[in-house]
């Protein structure tokens, strides 16, 4: 039960990606999640919408595809799937193998939605240029 | 109203990672070996801390960090033996690096350490997935358990460079099979090592110990300092 602490994680990055792209509004969050990640997609849904809505992803959706856990074998060379979390090659049965996929937790990208701001060089003025913090849309 | 889709490819644990690649890294140039511990909750973790002190602590230089939801009871049994600093995680599941900076900090060590020990909150879920700058993990797996534990709790096995079975002096009461636990941890592992010992009568003790420095010096150049 370590999502909670994932999604914090998440948001931060989430967050200094936006900012690193201009700004705006986070509409969908991409996430590629390993079998082998110790992330557990539906807990991580329910704590996205547990901590998302103090951020400027309050409304984005968050997709996550799940990455199949896979190695190459040493010995045969066979890329093969690792079932039931039994690390050997399904072709020689070999436990000589080296994980390909499946154990990484990453963002792959966001979507940004632009915000035309009606009060917006009003309050950067007043800042002197501070950075815009992120603005709760009523819509 | 605009969209723009940017692809970004960084790992969500990134930031998480490179601190404790740098606390590895800063413990590594003190000499210091450190050691994370995991397991279930009631495997004999700090028993056998507690037995590991009493031996090495004529020769060595110990530290630990002890993680537990609430209560200060672990640090209070291991500060007999050397410096320990509680870290209460308030119901988190697990450590994460800063709780251990922040805890090492709270150790304030005159001179470094040769060990430090960090015995993480037990679990054997959420502690998997987090680095926090050791040199070596290692999962306790007590022969009250089941000997089929490694497949339920995968990570924790993969992860781990040794497996300590705990309280083997309980074996002729209960049905474990050693064999049965190792060969199913090493489908997961096939290099994991094992270390069957008793906290309580000592036997297989030695073994770990041995063992223990020798993982240090084959990661550690300086000496010990004491």
């Amino acid at each position: 039960m370590h999502e909670l602490s994932l999604v914090k994680h998440l948001l931060r990055l989430v967050d200094r990606e936006a900012i690193a792209a201009g700004g705006g509004r986070v509409t969908r969050i991409r996430v590629l999640a390993g079998e082998f990640s110790g992330v557990e997609p539906d807990l991580l849904q329910s704590a996205f919408r547990i901590a998302a809505p103090a951020t400027r992803a309050h409304d984005a959706s968050l997709e996550i595809k799940v990455i199949p856990l896979e190695a190459e074998c040493r010995g045969c060379g066979e890329r093969t799937r690792v079932v039931d979390f039994r690390f050997v090659c399904a072709r020689c049965g070999s436990n000589q193998i080296d994980v390909l996929s499946g154990e990484e937790f990453l963002l792959e990208s966001i979507t940004l939605l632009d915000e035309v701001d009606r009060g917006r060089h009003e309050f950067e003025g007043d800042r002197r240029g501070e950075p815009r913090p992120v603005r709760e849309t009523s819509s | 109203m605009n969209e723009r889709s940017v692809s970004v490819g960084q790992s969500i644990l990134a930031e998480s990672a490179s601190r404790a690649e740098e606390f590895r890294a800063r413990m590594t140039e003190a000499g210091t070996f450190v050691v994370n511990l995991m397991s279930s909750p009631g495997s004999g973790k700090t028993s056998l801390l507690e037995a590991t002190a009493q031996r090495l602590g004529d020769t060595y230089r110990l530290a630990c960090l002890v993680g537990d939801i609430a209560t200060n009871r672990d640090s209070d049994r291991l500060r007999r033996y050397m410096p320990a600093v509680q870290l209460t995680t308030g119901g988190a599941c697990r450590l994460e690096p800063p709780l251990v900076e922040a805890g090492f900090q709270k150790l304030g060590l005159d001179q470094p350490a040769d060990f430090l020990f960090i015995e993480n909150v037990g679990n054997l879920v959420c502690p998997a997935s987090f680095d926090l700058g050791e040199h070596m993990r290692i999962v306790v797996l007590a022969v009250t358990e089941g000997d089929d534990k490694p497949s339920k709790y995968p990570k924790a096995f993969r992860t781990s460079t040794a497996c300590v079975l705990s309280k083997i002096d309980l074996l002729p009461y209960v049905p474990f099979q050693i064999d049965s636990a190792i060969a199913d941890a090493r489908s997961i592992r096939p290099d994991l090592e094992f270390f069957p010992l008793s906290a309580i009568s000592g036997k297989g003790l030695d073994f770990w110990l041995n063992a223990l420095i020798h993982y240090r010096n084959s990661r550690i150049l300086n000496g010990c300092t004491k």
